[in-house]
């Protein structure tokens, strides 16, 4: 029933082949793709996580091959928790992200706010501020271990030295006086991470929509005003994003403390609880009691993970 | 443009110098140390003005660094590939097509980046153990690869989201199977998202330590740059004049490619959370 | 070039009902419109004649080929989007040539085919052009390249000038539809806008919730509404609807309107519904005449606004206020040579009428 028109010269109908299977269907496409993800994933995680989890109620050392692990059940689990010792490693670790990650917040929101306006060489600014993030953690550190040099040939000495000889002090022993150590450590954590939040912050600050502020202009409204009734409410769930994924990455810092203060010290001012464990595991090798340790700090951080992900599925619900 | 310089003016132009010098001084200070002799670099206080030498890069080509950055080239750019290539296809299949528990699973890929790594790393050690995988090329690719993993899935779910559909089902109405149309639509419009992904695993398994710390031996075969920066203390200390050389070769294409993907910065740190 | 049939299907998505019992059948050759809002079903209709949806239930016949179990490629259909009609990647010429390409054609058999589609669209002088470099109209046009070039069984398309300016719009209807008439194939073509659908068509089915709500050509569905729906969705302005009491006195059937107000109704409509208490009137506003003075069977109103559109002006009359006191209006259509003011008091006459069920909204054909 075909009426040729006559610019087609006739051409032979192509379409008209009747193939009823074209390669795979889409359910075999979505097998095929997503197999070797959790084929990987389950070799690599959690193959090796059930493995850990039996040696958990083993004594066992891995060093030791010829120590055969010996079953112990949750005597392990009972030591750690029981050890004042490891509240001692968690409160470090909470002072740690506590002040590491309120100063980031504080001064990357200040730095954005004082970004967000146009000016020459912005974008080159902005870029050369977020580098830090991009680099290696324990290499910063090693480098800061230099710049923190306990005499005045370190650099941060020898910039305060005006001050130091002001109030008569020596210079600051950083990173090697139990004082000074996590200060250092924060220090370092907040010069790294604070471009984080500034990039977050700036993201929000910069999709807040110009006509809000020239309406309240308009209004006479006061800077502090529009700080706060407009500026904080429009990037808070930004904000909140930024400090999650923030006190998420504190809480498992290790290198940073592994390099700048040699593994925790002085003495253990300064180890966290994932120092503390690797020590347990790679120092002592207390293999058996390392598992177990790893897992109670699995559970605590699934628990905060899926907090965090519930958050961030409701904001990209709301966006 | 404001038009009248004020005080506020003034103060905010201060203020930004003054945040861009206290990030640039620290890498300015890695630079200039490096070609420094190990005299100035000693001296009681430190030098603004010094001979320039490069002692220090010919130190680091008499030493085993440069195989150690070969090995962190090697281990970065292969598991790189395939933590991409792997995600991508998960990545796809996440966007496209309706996966039971699609959520939980999601999570659970995601939940396996967010343990702290010496969490990880413990039962991989055993494992690697007894399947001696330890100080291997091989050992370290598989653990970034699937380290990277979840980062690249997250990540591409979010790069194909938008796309359009159409553009695919334009394909397989023209006569092309669900694959043809993944590898000839949907990939060359997620080039851009494939390019900002790689650079960002990339980035992330040629800055790791923990996992090279602990899977590899002290001037082991395998042993990747940060470790061996950070290992390399002679008897009185570092020599600081080597280290920072090291770390500035090793930070060099670092910043290279953060300066190529700064426009998807936002996203690559976030999981692809915030869009810009 | 093949008729299509689709037998009652149905499609969900989750627990939403799409489509429903849907039966339609659409002849060889012919120009298909399915008209509806968004939501209705057009496009689900449209996707799943691609083979892009799963049908839930129901049998898709191409010239009584099942076609239900067989995936897009097998079809041999062509789908022109809405929007994301192009890849972006490819010239215009790969563009064309896509649907091509898996076919296996000798290289030169592809470049004349696009050659002569593009001759055809006058838009020889575009082929190498990328996406981005295009303008509205000429996307549009390679994109309908792209889809006559492989010369398929049926061309559907999803509103696809939707997204062109009110000018470019018109121009391509018309070279839509002239096209198709030339090619002689088979096309469903999908759109909310009514002007498309009554310009473009030989039939049309108007869509709502999933269900056909009347077939038939433009001019039918017109002025034939098969119920309510339809009758206050085809127009501009649509016909005006009311409820309305019917009764017969001296041999001529009276519509009460509203309060005392009635009006005579053309007698052979209105007898069908004579049985019935009260039905739903439904008139077009160019069968409303505004007269200044008084006439025969006319009703006294009131001017409330009126727009001069140039070309027709529409008056909207005020009936008084029902029941509810919510006011009753009316729209008409006079001649742009009529004045009227606003506050006005005029006499309307009432011409042609149709008349639905009050229950079941649809269209009273018999006693």
């Amino acid at each position: 029933m075909e009426t040729e028109p006559t610019e087609f010269n006739n051409p032979p109908r192509v379409g008209s082949f009747a193939r009823t299977s074209t390669g795979l269907s889409d359910y075999q496409v979505k097998m095929v793709f997503i197999m070797p993800t959790m084929i990987l994933l389950i070799l690599m995680n959690i193959f090796p996580l059930l493995w850990s989890l039996v040696l958990s109620f083993y004594k066992y050392r891995v060093n030791r091959p010829d120590l055969p692990p010996e079953f112990i059940g949750f005597k392990n689990y009972v030591r750690l928790l029981s050890d004042p010792d490891m509240w001692g490693y968690f409160q470090t670790t909470a002072y740690f992200v506590v002040t590491a990650v309120s100063a980031q917040f504080l001064i990357g929101f200040g730095v954005a706010l004082l970004l967000n306006r146009e000016f020459r060489y912005k974008g080159l600014v902005t870029t050369l501020i977020l580098l830090p993030m991009m680099l290696s953690p324990v290499i910063v550190g090693l480098f800061w271990r230099f710049l923190f040099k306990s005499d005045t040939s370190g650099l941060i000495n020898y910039f305060l030295l005006p001050l130091l000889n002001f109030v008569q002090a020596t210079p600051i022993p950083w990173t090697t006086d139990p004082k000074f150590a996590m200060v250092s450590i924060v220090i370092v954590d907040t010069w790294m991470w604070t471009p984080f939040m500034m990039l977050i912050s700036l993201a929000g600050l910069s999709a807040i929509p110009k006509y809000l502020y020239e309406a309240a202009d308009v209004d006479r409204a006061s800077n502090w005003f529009k700080f706060r009734w407009i500026t904080l409410p429009l990037v808070s769930p930004l904000l909140m994003i930024a400090i999650l994924f923030r006190t998420m990455d504190a809480f498992k810092m290790f290198d940073i403390v592994y390099v700048l203060t040699r593994e925790g010290g002085p003495g253990t001012a300064t180890e966290t609880v994932s120092m503390n464990l690797y020590k347990l595991a790679f120092r002592s090798f207390n293999t058996g009691k390392s598992c177990a340790m790893a897992y109670i700090l699995l559970i605590v951080i699934v628990a905060l993970s899926n907090i965090y992900v519930k958050y961030l599925n409701q904001l990209k619900r709301e966006a | 443009m404001p038009t009248r310089r004020n005080f506020s003016y003034y103060l905010s132009r201060f203020s930004i110098l003054l945040v861009v010098l206290i990030y640039l001084i620290p890498i300015y200070w890695i630079i200039v140390t490096s070609l420094k002799y190990g005299s100035d670099i000693s001296a009681p206080f430190p030098k603004f003005f010094f001979k320039i030498t490069f002692e220090n890069y010919q130190k680091l080509f008499a030493s085993k660094y440069f195989s150690q950055l070969l090995n962190s080239i090697i281990i970065g750019f292969t598991s790189t590939i395939l933590a991409v290539g792997i995600g991508t296809l998960s990545a796809y299949a996440f966007s496209r097509f309706k996966i039971a528990g699609e959520d939980d699973l999601l999570f659970f890929i995601l939940s396996t980046r967010m343990l702290p790594p010496i969490v990880v790393v413990i039962p991989i050690y055993l494992m690697y153990t007894v399947l001696k995988l330890r100080d291997t090329h091989f050992g370290l690719i598989l653990l970034y690869t699937t380290f990277n993993l979840s980062f690249a899935v997250w990540l591409m779910k979010g790069f194909i989201d938008e796309i359009p559909k159409e553009y695919e089902d334009a394909a397989l109405v023209d006569g092309y199977t669900r694959f043809q149309a993944f590898i000839k639509v949907v990939l060359p419009q997620a080039s851009t998202g494939i390019a900002a992904t790689a650079v960002f695993c990339l980035i992330t398994a040629w800055n790791e330590f923990a996992f090279a710390l602990v899977l590899t031996e002290v001037g082991g075969k395998a042993v990747t740059a940060p470790p061996s920066i950070v290992s390399a203390t002679g008897k009185t200390g570092y020599d600081w004049g080597k280290v920072a050389a090291g770390t500035f070769i090793f930070l060099v294409p670092v910043a290279i490619f953060t300066f190529l993907v700064r426009k998807h910065l936002l996203r690559g740190v976030t999981f692809g959370a915030i869009k810009k | 070039m093949a008729s299509v049939r689709l037998e009652s299907i149905t499609k969900c998505f989750d627990d939403k009902v799409a489509l429903s019992q849907l039966d339609l059948e659409i002849e060889d050759q012919e120009f298909f419109v399915l008209l509806g809002h968004t939501g209705a079903g057009k496009t689900t209709t449209l996707r799943c004649i691609a083979g892009l949806e799963k049908l839930d239930q129901g049998d898709i016949y191409f010239d009584n080929q099942p076609m239900t179990e067989l995936d897009p490629a097998s079809r041999d259909v062509a789908f022109v989007f809405q929007s994301h009609i192009l890849y972006p990647h490819l010239t215009a010429f790969e563009n064309m040539a896509f649907p091509l390409w898996p076919r296996k054609l000798p290289e030169i058999e592809v470049k004349r085919r696009v050659q002569d589609v593009a001759e055809m669209l006058h838009i020889e002088h575009l082929l190498w052009r990328k996406p981005a470099q295009l303008s509205g109209g000429e996307t549009q046009r390679v994109g309908l390249g792209r889809a006559m070039v492989r010369r398929p069984r049926v061309f559907l398309m999803d509103e696809p000038i939707s997204n062109l300016d009110a000018k470019l719009r018109a121009e391509m209807r018309t070279e839509i539809k002239w096209r198709q008439k030339q090619l002689g194939i088979t096309t469903l073509y999908v759109t909310h806008d009514q002007i498309e659908a009554m310009s473009m068509a030989d039939r049309v089915a108007i869509l709502d919730q999933g269900k056909i709500m009347q077939i038939g050509t433009p001019i039918e569905v017109y002025n034939q509404p098969a119920n309510i729906f339809v009758a206050g969705f085809i127009g501009n302005p649509s016909m005006n609807l009311m409820t309305c009491r019917l009764s017969e006195s001296n041999g001529e059937i009276y519509g009460q309107l509203i309060g005392h107000l009635q009006v005579a109704l053309p007698e052979t409509i209105a007898r069908k519904g004579i049985a019935r208490e009260e039905v739903w009137l439904g008139i077009h506003p160019e069968n409303l005449v505004i007269h200044p003075q008084e006439e025969d069977n006319t009703i006294v109103v009131e001017v409330h606004n009126y727009e001069a559109l140039g070309a027709e002006t529409i008056v909207d009359v005020n009936l008084g206020l029902d029941e509810t006191d919510q006011r009753v209006t009316m729209k008409c259509r006079i001649p742009p040579d009529q004045q009227v003011r606003v506050g006005q008091t005029v006499w309307l006459e009432l011409q042609a009428c149709s008349i639905f069920d009050r229950d079941t909204g649809q269209a009273i054909k018999s006693v």
